[in-house]
Formats: C-alpha cells, sequence, structure tokens
C-alpha cells in the first residue's frame, strides 16, 4: 500500500516561524543528507517565502554520531544567521557546529527527523514562548544550585552535586549562538563527576536501541556515580549486557539530568519527542563530555521516568508537571 | 537535479567527498550567490555549477579560483547535453588551437571583427591577456563545459562600432535569434539594441537593472567546440558553436577585466572574419593560421 501523502507544511511553518524566527534577508542554511530531503524542501520553502536567503547543503550520510560536515558545508554554516539540520545522523557535536555557534548562528536540530515528528502536536500546538522562559528558570536554578535530590512515586532516590556545573537550557526558540532540539525543549545538567548515590527507577522508555517504551521498570543502583547493579525484565537485561559488552565502566556513569519541558509532546519511543515529554526526566549514562563533563565513554543512553520530584539545596524546583521557580 | 546528483554519484564513486549546495534563488545570470554558497566554495578543490542562472562572472567564484578551486561551470546544462554533442569532443585535441588563439589575443594590440550580417567593430586589446577555457582543468581555473572558447576582455571603453548578432543569445530566455538584434557600441558601452521583439525584450530586461555597466563591452570570444554544431539556445553549446565569435556585456572581471556588473550575458554571431594587428584570424568563420 502506498504511504499516505503526509503534509509537512505546518510543521516548516512552525519551525521556520516561531523556532527559528527566521527574517527577510537573512542567510539561512538547510543542513540536510539524502534521506531527509523531503523535510530540507518543506523547511527551504517557507523560509524563502519568508524572504531569507536560503542555500541547502546536501552532505553524503555520515558513518557515526559527530562526525564532522565536509569543509564546504562548514563554511557554509559558519555564514548562516540560522541553520536547520534534518540529518539521519547527528552533526550536533562537530567542531563545524561549533563554529557556527561562534558565529552566532540559531541552530534549529532536526535529528533523525520523522513525518512522526513534523505532524506531532508537540512541534505544532506548543506554546514555544512560555516554555522558553519556563526552561531559563529551571536552568538558573541548577546552574546556582549546589546539590539535587531526585524521586519519584516508583521509588527513585537519587542524590548529587551540581556545584560548578552550568545547566544547557535547550529552549526551542534559540538565541544567537544557541542550538535546540525541536521540539524537545528541554533543561539538563551534569552531576559532579562520582556524586551520585542512590536508587534511579525508569518507568517510562529508554529511546535507544530499539528498546522503546517500558514494559517494567529499570531498576538502578547507584555508587559513587556510577550505576553497581541493573534490573528489572527483559528490557533491563538487554540494555545491562549491551553496556557490559564495551567493557568500559564509564557506560555506566551517571551523566545528566535531563528535564523534560514541552506540555504536547507525548512518549513514542522516539528520541527528540520522549525526551521532551513534560512531567518526565530522563537520566542519561555513559558519556557526560558532550554535555560539559569530563566522561568520555563509546555511549550515551537516556533512562526516562515519569513524575519527577526534583528539589536544589532543599528547595523543590519541580514538582510532576509543575516548575516551581 | 537530476544533473547534480549525476555528477555526484560518479564523484562520490571515484571517493571524493561530494556535498551538494543549493544556492538560494536569484533573479538574473551572474547575479551573486549569498554569502553561504560562496565560502562553501571557497573550501573546495572541485566545483560543479549546474545551475539554471550562470554563477560564472561572480565574485565568488573568482574567489574560490583564487583560492585554488577547480571551476567547471555547467549553467543551464541539459539532459540532451548529458547524453550527446559537444561534451563528447576530443578536448585534448583542441587544446592547441585555444591555447594559440588566447596567445594572439595576449600579444595582438588591435581586433577587427565583421560579417556578413553588418557587423563591424574594433578594440583594443592593449594590456590585454588571453585566455583558454578547453574545458580541461589542468589546474586552479575556471572553464565552462563543453564550450571551448579562447576569450578576452578588450582594453576597457575601447570597443567602438556595431556588433549584428545572428546567432543565439543563450541567456534570459532569449535563444537563438529570429531576427538579427543589432548593438551600438561607443567608448566600450552598448549605446543602442535594435531589432525584432529579442532586441526589445533584452533592452528593457537591461533597462530595469538600472546599472550603468551592465552595458559594458566585457569580452570577445572564439567559439571552437566542432561538435557544437548548431544553435539550440542551450548556453554552453551555443557559447561553444565551432567558427562563430561572441561578445560578453556586463560583467568583465572574471576574465581580467576590471567591471562587475549586475549581469553578465553574451551574444553570439556567425561566419565571422577577424583580423588581430591586421593580420586575418578568421574567415567566414574559418581559422586561417595558428
Amino acid at each position: 500500500m502506498a504511504e499516505a501523502k503526509v503534509d509537512l507544511l505546518p510543521g516548516a511553518e512552525r519551525l521556520v516561524h516561531v523556532n527559528g524566527r527566521v527574517q527577510p534577508g537573512e542567510e539561512v542554511v538547510v543542513v540536510t543528507d539524502p534521506t531527509m530531503q523531503r523535510y530540507a524542501d518543506a523547511v527551504s520553502r517557507v523560509a524563502q517565502e519568508a524572504g531569507a536567503s536560503v542555500t541547502v547543503c546536501v552532505i553524503p550520510i555520515r558513518d557515526q554520531d559527530g562526525q564532522e560536515p565536509p569543509p564546504p558545508v562548514a563554511r557554509a554554516m559558519a555564514e548562516a544567521a540560522v541553520i536547520f539540520s534534518p540529518v539521519s545522523v547527528s552533526i550536533t557535536h562537530t567542531r563545524a557546529m561549533r563554529s557556527a555557534l561562534e558565529a552566532r548562528a540559531r541552530v534549529c536540530m532536526m535529528t533523525a527527523y520523522t513525518d512522526a515528528i513534523m505532524t506531532s502536536s508537540a512541534l505544532l500546538d506548543t506554546d514555544f514562548d512560555a516554555q522558553a522562559d519556563v526552561c531559563r528558570r529551571l536552568g538558573a536554578a541548577f546552574t546556582d544550585g549546589e546539590s539535587v535530590r531526585l524521586t519519584s512515586p516508583r521509588g527513585t532516590d537519587l542524590c548529587f552535586g551540581i556545584e560548578g556545573r552550568v545547566a544547557n537550557v535547550l529552549t526551542n526558540i534559540p538565541e544567537p549562538g544557541e542550538l535546540g532540539p525541536i521540539p524537545d525543549i528541554e533543561v539538563n545538567v551534569v552531576p559532579v563527576t562520582g556524586s551520585a548515590e542512590g536508587t534511579i527507577i525508569a518507568d517510562a522508555s529508554v529511546p535507544y536501541l530499539g528498546i522503546g517504551i517500558l514494559d517494567e521498570p529499570i531498576v538502578c543502583v547507584v555508587r559513587e556515580g556510577y550505576i553497581v547493579e541493573m534490573t528489572g525484565g527483559d528490557q533491563a537485561d538487554f540494555l545491562r549486557e549491551h553496556l557490559d559488552s564495551f567493557g568500559d565502566r564509564h557506560c555506566f556513569n551517571v551523566a545528566e539530568l535531563g528535564v523534560g519541558l514541552n506540555p504536547n509532546a507525548r512518549l513514542t519511543g522516539e528520541m527528540l519527542e520522549d525526551e521532551g515529554v513534560m512531567g518526565t526526566i530522563h537520566i542519561g549514562i555513559g558519556t557526560s563530555h558532550t554535555l560539559g563533563g569530563e566522561i568520555v565513554a563509546p555511549t550515551h543512553y537516556d533512562l526516562i521516568m515519569w513524575k519527577p520530584t526534583i528539589t536544589v539545596d532543599g528547595q523543590i524546583v519541580q514538582r510532576d508537571k509543575q516548575v516551581l521557580v | 537535479m537530476p544533473i547534480a546528483e549525476a555528477v555526484a554519484d560518479e564523484a562520490g564513486e571515484m571517493g571524493a567527498v561530494v556535498s551538494i549546495v543549493v544556492p538560494p534563488e536569484r533573479s538574473i545570470d551572474n547575479e551573486e550567490p549569498g554569502s553561504a554558497v560562496a565560502a562553501a566554495i571557497l573550501g573546495a578543490n572541485v566545483v560543479f555549477l549546474p545551475v539554471t542562472l550562470a554563477l560564472a562572472h561572480t565574485r565568488a567564484v573568482r574567489e574560490a579560483i583564487g583560492s585554488g578551486a577547480r571551476v567547471l561551470s555547467m549553467t543551464a546544462f541539459t539532459e540532451r547535453m548529458m547524453r550527446e554533442g559537444g561534451l563528447f569532443t576530443d578536448f585534448r585535441a583542441r587544446q592547441p588551437l585555444c591555447l594559440s588563439l588566447a596567445a594572439m589575443l595576449t600579444r595582438g594590440e588591435q581586433l577587427r571583427l565583421t560579417n556578413p550580417s553588418g557587423t563591424d567593430l574594433s578594440m583594443s586589446l592593449v594590456g590585454v591577456t588571453g585566455n583558454s577555457h578547453a574545458c580541461l582543468l589542468d589546474g586552479p581555473g575556471f572553464s565552462a563545459v563543453p564550450n571551448i572558447e579562447a576569450n578576452c576582455a578588450p582594453t576597457q571603453g575601447t570597443a567602438e562600432g556595431v556588433f549584428v548578432c545572428d546567432g543565439s543569445i543563450p541567456y534570459y530566455g532569449v535563444g537563438p535569434i529570429r531576427e538579427p538584434v543589432t548593438f551600438q557600441i561607443s567608448d566600450g558601452f552598448v549605446t543602442d539594441i535594435s531589432g525584432g521583439d529579442q532586441a526589445d525584450f533584452l533592452k528593457d530586461l537591461l533597462a530595469r537593472q538600472e546599472d550603468p555597466w551592465v552595458y559594458n563591452l566585457a569580452q570577445f570570444a572564439f567559439g571552437l567546440n566542432p561538435a557544437c554544431t548548431e544553435f539550440t539556445g542551450e548556453m554552453l553549446n551555443d557559447e561553444g558553436v565551432n567558427g562563430t565569435v561572441h561578445i560578453g556585456i556586463g560583467t568583465s572581471a572574471n576574465l581580467g577585466g576590471e567591471v562587475t556588473a549586475k549581469t553578465h550575458f553574451d551574444a553570439i554571431t556567425q561566419a565571422p572574419t577577424v583580423w588581430i594587428d591586421g593580420e586575418p584570424v578568421l574567415s567566414d568563420g574559418e581559422v586561417l593560421n595558428y
């Protein structure tokens, strides 16, 4: 059966006008690869209509996340006022992206986009302006704070230090020099390496490795910053065995507390949408280097849980879906 | 994009790292493509330009060549041109003739051009360097496939006389000429354009650019591809038709001249006779000696 034709225009209009805030005469660069060109076409058409000067760069499909785009594309990106990146393999953590951000580009990340994301309520219906404020307030609480306690009704109870850490504030309306993964509105912070102690009980999703939505919670015991025990059902066993296979304890490093802040995002098992679900947090495990930490591991996965209560220096900053700062 | 993709696939198979860059929409041939495209081609070793509107005579391309790029222009390429015609000629065999005519333009001081339709145009070649564009990029430089041409930017402000175009103006949708287009040229600038509908269209288009430099006599060129045999309206076929000459009007900076205008176009005429310093070089389109 032929795939139903999906209207990509409303999503492209949101990305260009709301997230990218593209202005007439601005230099817009769309970086894409051959599998994602339909999203690139939709965004570039709308940006063109907005009066921008739009250049589309089609790069070869990268072999792995974080591989540099070719030099001509890196140079084009450094000229951009706004970048959209519908690519199948992430170019977020590249020198090319850093240079573009240093040149004050506003970057709307569209890694591994799908028709489902392009037509999601998370993209089409969210008040991104309002959530940008929430995002910045919560980010400030983390940046100014020294210690975090995270609890959930399922039994998560994890403590860690954040002194000296600067929160990554991923509003979906990036300012010059910022990037936003659309529609994953998120604030994250890297625990002081080695400081995490307690229990993580993930009951929502692990949007990697084909695991997706969890049938049975994954229970992790954390000592001195590392997961020392991981139990639950088949999904827990699968994940633990996968991580064990690298023979690198840093795969078990507690690397990130990420807070989803998109009220319209739904848990689907897809990364860009799941991590933004309001009323969830995720604990990233493995590499923390790309977020501002010290640990480099061969992997980074997120364990997502429902109904968090987050306390910073004894003050509750978020309870379930409510941000209290 | 099928032509860009075909070239990209072939280059990719050879092991090159290929990026396809689609420039912003532009309104006229040889308008600058924007800073992102300019930066991208500055980072390339080899640049192919299968674009609808020419990029050949832009600052962006000039700077890329300056930084060592080999640039192959493929403006307004068609699927026919990918299958047959000028692209399948023996470029290497034509290179000596092309180099030789370019050297004559460099050495000469005065050029006169006539043809049966009434062309009689003279220009100075003092201080001029001829360019050989034989479609072979052995080093940094520019060529437009399959248009084998030897050309130069005549001494600024010296062209004088009449150029009657009876071949093709493969720009702006004009194409093969139905009624000859007469250019009056004085002190190096076009002062009047007359003829039929095509002349009127061109005259209006240039007037709308509101840029006096779009009338600059920028280029003189010999077309030298024996496999380009008739005018089809395809730019790089028509400019290369063997035994024709063309003048370029507008920007001359990419040919060694000083002028940057809002556009650049070529007008091709047939059966030319050309003298350099009084010596006949071409007679009724036939190369006499080189």
